[in-house]
């Protein structure tokens, strides 16, 4: 019950977040924004419109936007988000599992792109994976350096860990809380690495593998890029700062548990909306460096708890 | 000439269900001998054969395999036959799994290096099949050569073990070789690992294996990538592990360093590959690398007495031998598909495949999953259970300077899947979707029935086994209890996750559900899907299929910002300076060769005049 309840938060706030970060950033920037719920909108209205396919689209671009949808889903019945239990949770919330199903995710929105043979979308795809490249090392350490020095591989320990070893090992929280930032950057597609407002060939990446899809089609794919979105924020969460989660059912714990998961998001929104509201664009080959830059501050953050 | 070709297939279908029977006794605990029959009366060459539980997962694997090519042949054989020759790739077949199988049941040094070489032989033979196109000679002799350098290792670790314990029998090698003196030890470690390695494609031994593996018939290549290097895997866990327990320390952190470096190489070498089967070919070379990186992870619990680490980390080791086994028996033949319908397996020829051959295209899909290492399928479930050791041998050891080299371990793991998934995507992305890139892919059509039923079938095992492996390993882990010598429980770390029997069924629930879910409530709330067909958006100028992204640019950001792995140190280092003073070595004895007849004569007559004082000053000591 507690599982689905979660999942359907994240279904329902998630393009609330998208359209809050968008608005932050315009009042960062200057300007007056798009109200918060357009994103609601765009999806009501997505969803009525007709489907333009692809003339060289297989059954791939049929299958992808409902699947992707589903694998999103699925990722978000692994990660704890009110309650801390491993009970209701997806294979106990093993980050492996769950990982591994955002990667198919990715997977298969890239074959999506590719399957309408846009050269766009190659072009997204091939700087995609080079990110990808790094993000998922980065990811995997850093979560590591949190469960590890209990044993633990799966959210809830980590969960655990973070609550008990926090106090004791600033390090390891801090240094993991850099690296899961700065592969938060990437996998939602902020700047300074990916650009999400424009849809000029020279700075895309995310954007390029929807460039052929439209209507409901769009719609689904829109929705589960929002609902990654604050799955990575909730990762970061469970990693970093559980503070909120209950580990009881009773009323007042879900409440405040509901009520400190969206001060998070919000914070958190917050935080990636100033951080693009400052910054620029970089080059596609400088972001490596970057990454390579955050996977180092995930080795040392498992190295820390052994030395420190 | 057909009854002779359903007559062949027959008794390999026969043969291969005989095989996964024995192997399943095997797995069952089973372990009896059968022999000795004598070759030459009182000599050393004796055949003996024994099945025992180490083996009984390999021979499962090999049955599995084996069958699956045999109903392959079935269509795939079609250009062949029309060729006049087909018989013989029928017979070769079946000499290869024969052979293959005397491998994995011989009891003694003889029989093992008779199936050893076999197995050699015929693999050469079958890769030189197709030896009229230009180039396959020269590819299937570099074969012959790296195979022949590995058996000759191979059989200096033997002859030093019969030296110490004057015996062939393998038996004896188990209970004996511990009390060897190290130096001893490591010496034929060492021999045994260049051997072994040769066959399974370690770097840097595995130059062979991108040249043999794409010229070979489909079938060909997938017993060798998904059977013949894992003969390999056994020997070395028969040496390394069931005679050695595992050595010293450093035996194990040297074959993971080895299994380490060749899977992430391997991979990034599979991502800018252009033939579909020499992605398939590099990607072989990279879960070889995973499984020694396991295999030497366990090796290297067994020397510190860690048992139960070592276990878990061997039992993944051979479980995801299993699943890539399966997996890229089935995509080769998927692979081989490719060819069949176009004619060529260059991903910057291909393209549009999964409209025009769709039934093919969904098979070899779903076999892409589960290489990529994605739920709910096989493949998966080989990396969770590696994760799953080498995370909990990182987290035991985290303190240590050996957690330093699980770590390595986990972070060459994580490479690896992500590379893979590179070259999966680059694979499908390129090779089956999009506009199709010349008339061949355009023409395509979907293959013969039988090997589609082959793909099929490889599909189904491949989702069972990810689905419900937990009980496959389970059974593994008793029949490897006795190993080494200690009784050893299924280890706890596996069976709250991977192990756990509900749990990959229920993900799997879980992914379906909520995708037809999805599909149920958009199709509820907005009715049914209305599309239109538009050509895809390209600014407006005339389309052509050479605008989208090749094979070559699609891997080129990873050339790009990752030079440093392409660098073919092995080439410059150990193969170009071996070519070089073979041919200079060459170059000097050539001037022995004059050609004058006087000067042969001379030869012959210093020659005897050598031998006749050797005779004597040798008699003359004894």
């Amino acid at each position: 019950m507690i599982s689905v309840s979660q999942v359907l938060l994240l279904l329902l706030i998630a393009p609330f977040v998208q359209g809050y970060v968008q608005w932050l950033k315009a009042r960062i920037q200057g300007r007056r924004g798009p109200s918060p719920l357009r994103p609601w909108r765009d999806l009501r209205k997505q969803f009525a419109k007709e489907v333009v396919l692809s003339d060289a689209a297989s059954w791939i671009s049929r299958l992808v936007p409902y699947l992707s949808l589903g694998l999103v889903l699925g990722a978000a019945a692994c990660l704890p988000v009110l309650s801390g239990l491993p009970g209701p949770l997806l294979a106990s919330g093993s980050i492996f599992l769950f990982l591994s199903l955002l990667a198919f995710s990715r997977l298969s929105l890239l074959l999506l792109g590719l399957d309408s043979g846009s050269a766009f979308a190659g072009m997204g795809a091939g700087r995609d994976l080079l990110f990808s490249l790094l993000v998922e090392p980065t990811i995997f350490v850093s979560l590591l350096a949190v469960g590890l020095p209990t044993g633990a591989t799966a959210f809830p320990g980590i969960l655990r860990a973070a609550t008990v070893n926090a106090p004791q090992n600033p390090a390891v929280a801090s240094l993991a809380l850099v690296a899961i930032t700065g592969v938060i950057l990437v996998e939602t597609g902020r700047l300074p690495v990916d650009n999400p407002d424009t849809h000029l060939e020279l700075t895309m990446v995310h954007e390029s593998f929807l460039l052929e899809s439209s209507g409901r089609y769009l719609a689904l794919l829109t929705w589960s890029a929002q609902i990654r979105q604050v799955l990575w924020y909730t990762v970061l969460f469970d990693a970093c700062c559980p503070w909120g989660i209950s580990d009881m059912d009773t009323g007042a714990g879900l409440s405040i548990a509901i009520l400190s998961f969206v001060l998070k998001v919000l914070l958190a929104g917050s935080a990636v909306a100033l951080i693009e509201g400052v910054s620029a664009k970089w080059r596609i080959f400088a972001v490596p460096r970057y990454l390579t830059f955050a996977l180092a501050l995930a080795v040392a953050a498992m190295l820390a708890d052994a030395i420190l | 000439m057909k009854t002779i070709h359903v007559l062949a297939t027959t008794l390999t279908a026969l043969l291969c269900a005989a095989i996964t029977a024995l192997g399943w006794a095997a797995l069952q605990g089973v372990s009896e001998m059968t022999g000795p029959y004598q070759v030459v009366p009182d000599s050393p060459l004796v055949i003996v054969f024994r099945i025992q539980p180490l083996a009984g997962l390999f021979l499962c694997l090999l049955g599995v395999s084996g069958m699956l090519s045999a109903v392959y042949a079935i269509g795939y054989h079609n250009e062949y036959r029309a060729r006049r020759y087909g018989i013989l790739l029928d017979l070769g077949i079946l000499a290869f799994i024969l052979a293959m199988a005397v491998v994995l049941l011989a009891a003694n040094v003889f029989t093992f290096m008779l199936g050893w070489e076999a197995m050699s032989v015929i693999s050469f033979l079958l890769v030189i099949y197709d030896h009229r196109k230009p180039g396959i000679l020269q590819s299937g002799l570099l074969y012959a050569i790296m195979t022949q350098i590995g058996s000759a290792f191979l059989l200096v670790a033997f002859l030093i073990l019969y030296a110490y314990t004057h015996s062939f029998d393998f038996a004896t090698f188990a209970a004996e070789a511990h009390t060897l003196p190290p130096v001893v030890q490591s010496v034929i470690f060492l021999c045994s690992l260049i051997g072994f390695s040769t066959k399974a494609g370690i770097m840097p031994l595995h130059i062979w294996l991108p040249r043999a593996h794409p010229i070979a018939p489909s079938h060909v290549s997938s017993l060798m990538s998904g059977v013949m290097i894992k003969t390999a895997l056994y020997g070395f866990l028969t040496v390394a592990i069931l005679w050695f327990g595992g050595g010293a320390m450093w035996w194990g952190v040297t074959v993971a360093c080895l299994g380490a470096i060749s899977a992430v190489a391997a991979a990034t070498l599979a991502t800018r590959a252009r033939g579909i089967k020499q992605i398939l070919a590099y990607s072989s070379i990279d879960n070889m690398g995973l499984i020694f990186l396991c295999t030497g992870i366990a090796m290297l619990e067994f020397s510190l007495h860690d048992i139960p680490l070592g276990m878990l980390a061997l039992l993944a080791a051979l479980w995801q031998t299993w699943n890539h086994g399966l997996f890229k028996t089935s995509l080769f033949h998927g692979a081989g598909a490719v060819l069949y319908a176009t004619h060529t397996d260059s991903l910057n020829r291909l393209g549009g495949l999964a409209r025009s051959m769709p039934k093919t295209s969904i098979a070899f899909f779903i076999l892409l999953l589960s290489w990529s290492a994605l739920p709910p399928f096989g493949g998966f479930s080989g990396e969770w259970v590696m994760f799953t050791a080498l995370a909990t041998a990182a987290a035991h050891h985290l303190h240590s300077p050996v957690g330093v080299l699980d770590v390595i371990a986990l972070l060459a793991l994580f490479f690896t899947a992500a590379l893979t998934a590179w070259a999966a995507i680059r694979l499908y992305g390129i090779g089956f979707l999009g506009q199709p890139r010349s008339d061949a892919a355009q023409d395509a059509r979907d293959v013969p029935r039988t090997m589609r039923i082959a793909l099929w079938i490889g599909v189904t095992l491949t989702l069972l086994s990810g689905l419900f492996g937990a009980s496959l390993i389970a059974r593994l882990a008793k029949a490897l209890s006795g190993i080494p010598e200690r009784v050893t429980p299924v280890p706890a770390a596996l069976t709250n996750g991977p192990l756990s029997s509900v749990t990959v069924p229920t993900v799997f629930a879980v992914i379906a559900g909520a995708t037809v879910a999805v599909w149920a409530l958009v199709r509820l709330a907005q009715g049914k899907t209305r599309t239109r067909t538009a050509p895809t958006w390209t600014c407006g100028g005339e389309r052509t299929p050479s605008m989208q992204y090749s094979g070559n640019g699609l891997s080129q950001p990873l050339e790009r910002a990752w030079p440093l792995v392409l660098t073919p140190l092995a080439m410059r280092f150990v193969y170009r300076p071996a070519y070089a003073s073979v041919v200079h070595s060459a170059t000097f004895f050539r001037k022995l060769q004059s050609g004058n007849v006087r000067s042969y004569l001379v030869y012959l007559f210093a020659t005897i005049v050598l031998l006749l004082v050797i005779a004597r000053v040798g008699g003359g000591v004894r």
